[in-house]
């Protein structure tokens, strides 16, 4: 098409971007072999490499884009960018300058397909989403059958050929030099757009490009991508878009590395970058938004609704369980049909959706403050922290180990931003969906089909063993449930042939087991003991016996993991502390059995192995499980209930499984029928308690009948509270005085490194005595001797003689308004930590924080330690004293302990990385 | 084969898991609730209650502390209104000896139930209430059950009867009172679930419930919180008052009556389901006469015993019940003095006023040592020291004045079987008595002035 009459024909520089070390010549050539001749030619960039590369081109060389266009004079009127290595047809300039001139826009791009096959294409225009991340739009290998050929309006064209009028070119100050080609491209096309620009592809102008180049994934990218969306909205809209982008990016850092990507650096680094450039960015910011014709609608108006990193990651998702469900095609629209009619399609959607619902009140209260179970401590760096050689605060506090769980999960929670309710949810949501997933997995390998081993993976993860775990608080053992079967899956699933895959299968079995070690430690021996029992069931032949091996030398590599916990712990009292009986419900007993007794007669093959397995497990697990009289403590026997979850599974994928087989006839089909009915009233009253919403945990009992106290003058934090009450109506572990139980915990609400007590130390031993002298009634003014413990409430939980001691007393003020009994002890030195004059301090993680007050001395209600800092340390009765200088008391963590976590989260590493890389090599 | 081994396997692992027993629940408290301190004097820490103190235009209190050790004494005087401030007086004895505090000194707002804080033992506290026409007082309580037993009341014409129900702690109370009277089971629906605020007292006055009883005799329980109650009987001048007991088998009273214008009685309430056969033995100066006389005392029935025909004078007396029973003495002047003594029939002046009453709870448990704090204080006043040692060896006793400055003890011999009253007088330098003996004994203080007449238990030293 020629100009317009009366219109001048547009002059063109082409700038030829030298980028990498793709060939510039090339792309020199193809320009001056266009139709449509271009005034110069100028490579742009590259320093030295890319003088030369012009020299030998005969063209001219400019360092950088804005040296280019500080260059060009008015007699020009368009500049096209080109890649170095594009292969420009020789009409796509031309086609470029007229449709940009018929429909009037300042900014066209062209449609870019694979040099190796021109057929294919590429890009044609560049839909982002509001985070300014890319999406084409198309399949990886979609031929160009002219399906986009025409001119649209797109939120940025890539930068690969890019056609620029001169003067907005130059308005918007032209491309920003420290942002990389595609985000750079998007940047310009958004500030062009809000100057009242129109972006527009023009597919009749194509560009050979070679893919491999075109849209690099580097942490630059997303930092420019950042940055251009930084730049180009209004602060309103980044009021939510920046968080979003965050929580996105977090979610996306979580997720990759199960689709075997690791992002999360990138994404650290990429925010890291920002910030680091905020003075420049803040420039430009001003310059782009300055002179703007149109606000962030016009933005989006080109946008996608949605986060298409967030598509990606569902699509791959997706494509990842469908091969993991035996599925080999990857989705296509024309798939999808047949898709919705598959069942591993079906699994996979029902075992997300079971998944999401079982823990959807998690979403926004965290784990409940019930039994064991307790709300993730505000800091997860403070928790890490205390499990790493640090202060345990439970009770009186003291230098026991904290539970590895602890450890574990305050590490997540730092990753997760410090989100203890996202952190929970998302541990509890893993863990279900882990434990469906790694149920159908296993059961896979064992010749079970999808339907039924998803049956299976229920039962695993809310079956009647997994009840009552949930019942008794155990949030470490549910939480193992959902990883115990990667770890039987691990070490029974196919032998690979090269070394380095065996030495990787090895490390694979370590991490695995280490994790499951972490969040219940008992369990550490599960695995390889279901493997032991496996391997004695099926003696024939090595796979089993080699599966057990593999099993052993995964709890030997898992076990380091545990430091420092483990050299600390008396792993005997541990063991055994505590009691613990199971006594299964009638129903569930009965289908069970039923479901054996048939799976026996009815089942053969790899049926009758995953029956008579799961019968042998719940068995032995019951022992553990019900083994109080035998020493079995409360964590053995809530680990013996995670193998009887593993057994019922086992027995319900056998026994569901075994009604396809088509070679059972007469008694033992309806056999198998009565087996299969009795495995369905198994997941059935399965399916049920995960619609609590909690991922099986009871109520919240803590947190609203002691949220009064967050209400109350001061800080809550900075006090304790007593509790009384029977011990089964209290949270975690109790002492007892006379018979009567009774325990101290932070106000507001304990957090889940309160839920075990420390043996007894001297702190406890007072409060005891006081407690003595309260029922002997030989003092009449608790309220007074309570404070001195910073216990400023004191709340009965259940019927308890104590409730009419606390009544008897002088000072102590009941609170009517409270949900429970409860008495306030009205004194403002009732608090955990106070200077001289009475000012309070704050607790902060497991310290305190205040003014800094040289001279003043600070009473700190810990049990006593010479460790508390600053000093000089001086003991206060069974409390601790120090130095009120800095503002600051806390306790200077056990350097050998904080070495030893080191080292265990290395070591974890290390099997976790081998085993990722071992199982690229091919 | 497989199924065969799978079987047994997965049975004998299921039948290991059966045969496991459930293991023993946990034993529960061993406490109901907080332990009952009884009333005595020991080496600690220690609260006592007076509920029945007044101090106002007409009236005037003193609180009396003996302490064997030097100790500091808090004591608080809450508010009839809910969640006023109490008023609050610290006091120390920087060694053994005895105070006597005027309330009026504190606070004068009238009706004025406290509570002492002793931060150190053994001691003890009592309070006097006096005015021209009164003077009553007893021991204060530090035993704070749920039931409280509260014998020897009466509605009778020109008694007065008032129950005081006085709740120290903060939480509310929630009371009941129940009442027997000679005609059995009195209905007193008014005080079923009664509301006493915590730091408040309620009074009770029982003329108006349920008038012209003889006898009545109460039972205070508290469903919700603690109460100490306080019974008074007032005639139309003098008063007497009285906390609430625990029921015994044994209770010594060393002093039932003083003179014989004073006529004995002794009240005796059964609160079990079966007849208690009383048996009570005779103290004076003349001798003892053991079951002077016996006595059934039904449920719900309470039985007054008039003393005033076993001895003619000075009476202590003990009693001993086939089952736990509550009882107090009271003492009163004689009616018989209010006839014409002249030929004109003229009242005679002195004895025309002769309205003065006491009474007091007994002694359960005798032993060797005793405050009393308060003896010789009061001023106006004539004050006797009761000793009976109902024992069978005699007792040397040494009374070891405490006060202001060391005075000289006073040793005396309590014969077995006997009693013996020291009379004292008013003295400005003592505050109250301590009382070592070889033997156990009981001990109790009596005064006597113009305006009326009063008992006071002695507080038993433990340990």
């Amino acid at each position: 098409m020629s100009p317009a009459p009366g219109k001048l024909k547009p002059v063109i520089v082409a700038a030829v971007l030298a980028l990498d070390n793709a060939d510039v010549a090339e792309t020199v050539a193809r320009i001056r072999r266009q139709v449509y001749e271009t005034r110069r030619i100028v490579v742009v960039g590259a320093g030295s490499r890319g003088r030369h590369a012009a020299d030998a081109a005969e063209v001219e060389w400019m360092s950088s884009v804005p040296h280019l266009l500080d260059s060009i004079d008015g007699s020009i009127s368009h500049v096209w960018f080109l890649y170095a290595g594009a292969l420009p047809r020789p009409d796509a300039l031309k086609a470029l300058i007229d449709e940009a001139e018929r429909t009037d826009a300042a900014v066209a791009g062209s449609k870019l397909v694979h040099a190796e096959d021109p057929e294919r294409l590429i890009a044609v225009g560049i839909a982002t989403d509001v985070f300014n991340v890319p999406y084409l739009g198309m399949d990886e290998h979609e031929i160009d059958a002219g399906q986009y050929d025409v001119v649209r309006d797109v939120a940025a064209v890539a930068g690969v050929s890019m056609l620029i009028r001169r003067d907005l070119a130059r308005g918007v100050g032209g491309p920003d030099p420290l942002l990389p080609p595609e985000a750079a491209a998007i940047d310009i096309c958004q500030r062009a757009r809000l100057r009242g620009a129109r972006v527009v592809v023009v597919p009749s102008s194509e560009v050979l490009f070679h893919a491999d180049r075109f849209r690099a994934e580097s942490w630059r990218e997303r930092a420019g991508r950042i940055r251009a969306m930084l730049k180009a909205y209004s602060l309103l809209t980044l009021l939510w878009v920046v968080p979003l982008r965050l929580v996105i990016g977090l979610l996306e850092s979580v997720v990759s590395p199960f689709l075997g990507r690791w992002v999360l650096f990138d994404f650290l680094r990429a925010w890291l970058w920002n910030i680091w450039h905020l003075p420049s960015l803040v420039r430009e910011r001003f310059s782009a938004r300055k002179g703007r014709v149109f606000g962030d609608a016009e933005l989006f108006r080109y946008q996608l609704r949605g986060s298409a990193k967030l598509s990606e990651i569902t699509g791959e998702i997706g494509i990842k369980l469908r091969a993991r469900l035996d599925r080999s095609e990857g989705p296509t629209l024309a798939s999808i049909g047949s898709d919705l009619r598959q069942p591993a399609f079906v699994v996979g959607v029902l075992t997300l959706l079971t998944s999401v619902l079982a823990v959807r009140s998690l979403w926004s209260a965290g784990w409940p403050a019930v039994g064991y179970t307790m709300p993730l401590p505000e800091s997860g760096r403070a928790a890490l922290g205390a499990y790493a050689g640090g202060w345990n605060p439970a009770g009186f506090g003291s230098i026991e180990p904290l539970p590895p769980l602890v450890g574990l999960a305050g590490a997540t929670q730092a990753i997760l931003f410090d989100s203890p309710e996202f952190t929970a949810w998302l541990l509890s949501l893993s863990a279900i969906i882990a434990g469906i997933w790694g149920t159908i997995r296993l059961l896979r390998g064992w010749g079970i089909e999808v339907v039924a081993a998803w049956a299976a993976g229920i039962v695993l993860v809310a079956g009647p063993a997994a009840q009552a775990i949930g019942d008794r608080t155990a949030i470490g053992q549910l939480l193992g449930i959902g990883v115990l079967p990667w770890a039987l899956r691990v070490a029974t699933t196919r032998w690979p042939w090269s070394w380095t895959r065996r030495l990787g299968r090895v490390a694979a079995m370590g991490w695995v087991v280490a994790l499951l070690a972490l969040v219940a430690p008992p369990l550490v021996v599960a695995p390889v003991a279901i493997l032991f029992v496996r391997a004695i069931l099926k003696p024939v032949g090595w796979a089993s016996w080699r599966a057990f091996g593999l099993g052993l030398v995964g709890s030997a590599l898992a076990v380091p993991v545990l430091l420092p916990w483990l050299r600390i712990v008396d792993l005997e009292a541990y063991l055994t502390a505590g009691e613990e009986y199971w006594i299964p419900a009638l129903i569930p007993l009965a289908a069970a059995g039923v479901a054996f007794l048939a799976g026996l007669l009815a089942s053969r093959d790899g049926h009758l192995d995953a029956v008579i397995l799961g019968g042998v497990l719940v068995g032995l697990g019951a022992v553990a499980a019900r083994g109080a009289d035998l020493g079995l403590g409360r964590e053995t026997a809530v680990s013996g209930l995670a193998v009887v979850a593993a057994g019922t599974a086992f027995l319900v994928g056998g026994v569901l499984d075994a009604l396809r087989a088509t070679d059972v006839h007469g008694w033992r089909r309806l056999t198998a029928g009565f087996g299969g009915v009795a495995a369905i009233v198994l997941v059935a009253t399965s399916l049920l308690p995960l619609y609590g919403g909690r991922g099986g945990l009871p109520n919240d009992e803590f947190t609203d009948s002691l949220r009064f106290t967050a209400a109350a003058e001061g800080e809550a934090t900075a006090s304790r509270i007593l509790l009384v009450g029977p011990a089964a109506s209290l949270p975690g572990d109790a002492r007892t005085v006379r018979g009567a139980d009774y325990r101290v915990v932070s106000a507001p609400v304990p957090a889940l490194w309160e839920a075990y007590l420390p043996v007894t130390g001297p702190a406890d031993a007072a409060l005891e005595q006081l407690l003595l002298k309260l029922i002997e009634g030989q003092e009449s003014r608790a309220g007074e001797a309570l404070a001195d413990f910073g216990i400023r409430w004191v709340v009965v939980t259940g019927e308890t003689p104590l409730e009419a001691v606390f009544d008897g007393q002088l000072d102590l003020v009941p609170l009517g308004g409270a949900k429970r009994p409860t008495f306030l002890v009205d004194s403002p030195l009732a608090v955990r930590a106070r200077l001289g004059t009475g000012d309070v301090w704050s607790r902060v993680g497991t310290g305190y924080r205040g003014t800094e007050t040289s001279g003043e001395r600070v009473s700190v209600a810990e049990t006593a330690n010479s460790r508390w800092q600053p000093g000089p340390w001086t003991q206060r009765g069974w409390g601790n004293e120090v130095s009120a200088s800095t503002g600051e008391a806390k306790f200077d963590a056990i350097e050998s302990r904080r070495v030893q976590a080191s080292l265990a989260g290395g070591w974890f590493a290390i099997l976790v990385l081998f085993s990722a890389f071992a199982r690229r090599q091919r | 084969m497989k199924r065969t081994v799978g079987l047994i396997l997965a049975g004998v692992a299921i039948a290991a898991a059966v045969v496991l027993p459930e293991p023993e629940p946990a034993a529960g408290p061993d406490f109901v609730g907080p332990e009952i301190r009884e009333s005595v004097a020991s080496a600690a820490a220690s609260v006592w209650y007076c509920p029945w103190v007044a101090s106002g235009a007409l009236r005037d209190s003193t609180v009396m502390l003996a302490s064997k050790v030097p100790v500091s004494a808090e004591l608080t005087l809450p508010q009839q209104i809910t969640d006023e401030e109490p008023d609050v007086d610290e006091v120390r004895l920087d060694e053994a000896g005895a105070l006597v505090i005027a309330v009026g000194e504190i606070v004068r707002r009238g009706d004025t139930p406290l509570f002492v804080e002793l931060d150190d033992g053994p001691a003890a506290v009592a309070t006097v209430v006096s005015s021209a026409e009164v003077l009553t007082g007893d021991t204060c309580v530090a035993r704070i059950p749920k039931v409280w037993e509260l014998p020897g009341g009466t509605t009778r014409e020109g008694r007065t009867m008032t129950l005081r129900l006085f709740n120290p702690f903060p939480e509310l109370a929630k009371v009941s009172v129940s009442g027997s009277s000679e005609s059995g089971e009195t209905g007193l629906v008014d005080l079923q679930n009664l509301d006493v605020e915590g730091r408040t007292w309620q009074d009770v006055s029982l003329n108006a419930l349920v008038p012209l009883l003889d006898d009545l005799a109460l039972t205070v329980t508290s469903s919700e919180g603690f109460v100490i109650p306080s019974l008074a009987v007032a005639g139309s001048t003098d008063e007497a008052s009285w906390p609430g007991a625990a029921p015994a088998s044994v209770w010594e009273f060393p002093v039932a009556s003083t003179r014989a214008e004073f006529s004995p009685s002794l009240m005796i309430s059964n609160s079990n389901s079966a007849p208690a056969v009383v048996a009570i033995d005779v103290y004076t100066d003349a001798g003892t006469t053991i079951g002077a006389r016996e006595v059934e005392v039904d449920p719900s029935i309470p039985r007054r015993v008039d003393l005033s025909d076993l001895a003619d004078g000075a009476l202590g007396i003990r009693i001993r019940a086939s089952s736990p029973v509550a009882a107090v003495v009271l003492a009163e002047e004689s009616t018989a003095v209010l006839e014409p003594t002249d030929e004109e029939g003229q009242l005679d002046d002195d004895t025309q006023r002769g309205d003065r009453i006491a009474g007091t709870i007994g002694i359960s448990n005798p032993a060797v040592q005793w405050l009393l704090p308060g003896l010789q204080a009061v001023s106006d006043a004539e004050a006797t020291v009761w000793l009976l040692n109902t024992g069978g060896e005699a007792a040397t006793v040494t009374l070891q004045p405490l006060g202001l400055r060391d005075l000289p003890a006073v040793k005396q011999t309590v014969a077995a079987g006997s009693l013996q009253g020291l009379p004292l007088g008013h003295d400005v330098t003592v505050g109250g008595y301590l009382i070592e003996s070889s033997t156990p004994i009981s001990a109790a203080w009596s005064v006597e002035s113009p305006a009326g007449l009063m008992f006071i238990t002695g507080t038993v030293v433990s340990g």
